[in-house]
C-alpha cells in the first residue's frame, strides 16, 4: 500500500475520531478504542485482548486507528 | 528566503490539545511500513515510537542491540530501542508527500514487569521529539487555543 493511501485512512479515521471524541470519550473513557469507516469497531480496556479480537475478524491494523482514551484522572507534566 | 509549512493536527490528547503528526514511517531494515500518529513534542529530546505503536508496528525490538533506558511520558521507566535511518512520510500544505530520514529514533517498551506500569505505559502516544526538528530546521508554531499548529522550514 502505498504512502499517500496509508495517510488518508489514518486522517479520515483521526478526524472521524475527534468530530466525536465527547460521545466517545463518555462511552469508552480509559479504553482502547478500534475506529475504521467512521465507526468503533471494536473496544476494550486491554491492547493485546483488542488486538486478538480485530486479528480474529481479519482486520487489517493499516486501516485501523487504535486509540487509547485517556480518562481526566491522566495529568501529564512535560 | 521562502518557507514550506507541514500542517499539524490540534488534538485532545491526555487531557489538552497538543499538536500531532498524521505520517507513515518506513523502517526498511525491518520491513516496516505503516501509518503513525505522532505527538510533537518538545520537551522531549528523542523521537521515540511509543510502547503501543511498537506492538502495532511489530518492530522486532529484540534483534536491536543498541539500547537506552530513559524515563517516558509521565516518568514511567522505558527502554528505548535504536533505530537508524527511519523514513517519514507525510503531507505538506498543498497535501504533496514529503519524505524525511531521521538519523536515530528510538522504539521503546517498558523494562518493568509491573502489570499497571505495563498497562499505563501501552496507553503513552509516540512522541516527535527536539532532535526531529533540529535535524530537518524545522520550527514548531502552535496556537492551542486557535487550534494551529505547523511545522515550518525554511528554504533558501
Amino acid at each position: 500500500m502505498e504512502a499517500q493511501v496509508l495517510l488518508d485512512r489514518l486522517e479520515a479515521n483521526g478526524n472521524w475520531l475527534n468530530k466525536h471524541y465527547k460521545e466517545i470519550y463518555e462511552k469508552y473513557v480509559d479504553e482502547f478504542v478500534a475506529v475504521k469507516e467512521e465507526d468503533v469497531i471494536a473496544h476494550n480496556q486491554n491492547l493485546e485482548v483488542l488486538l486478538k479480537e480485530l486479528t480474529s475478524r481479519n482486520e487489517d491494523l493499516n486501516e485501523v486507528l487504535i486509540e487509547f482514551i485517556h480518562g481526566k484522572q491522566y495529568n501529564i507534566i512535560l | 528566503m521562502s518557507s514550506i509549512r507541514i500542517p499539524l493536527k490540534v488534538e485532545s490528547l491526555i487531557g489538552s490539545p497538543k499538536p500531532v503528526l498524521y505520517t507513515t514511517i518506513h523502517i526498511p531494515q525491518f520491513h516496516v511500513f505503516k501509518p503513525l500518529k505522532m505527538f510533537v513534542d518538545t520537551g522531549s529530546s528523542w523521537t521515540m515510537i511509543s510502547p503501543k505503536d511498537t506492538l502495532l508496528l511489530q518492530i522486532p525490538i529484540s534483534k536491536i542491540r543498541e539500547r537506552k533506558t530513559s524515563y517516558g511520558v509521565g516518568g514511567a521507566p522505558v527502554i528505548g530501542y535504536a533505530i537508524k535511518n527511519a523514513v517519514f512520510a507525510f503531507r505538506n500544505e498543498e497535501r504533496k508527500l514529503v519524505y524525511k530520514v531521521a538519523s536515530l529514533i528510538y522504539a521503546s517498551q517498558t523494562e518493568k514487569r509491573d502489570r499497571e506500569i505495563m498497562e499505563r505505559v501501552l496507553t503513552f502516544p509516540s512522541i516527535l521529539g527536539v532532535e526531529f526538528l533540529m535535524e530537518h530546521k524545522y520550527k514548531l508554531v502552535f496556537d492551542p487555543f486557535n487550534s494551529i499548529a505547523y511545522l515550518e522550514e525554511s528554504v533558501l
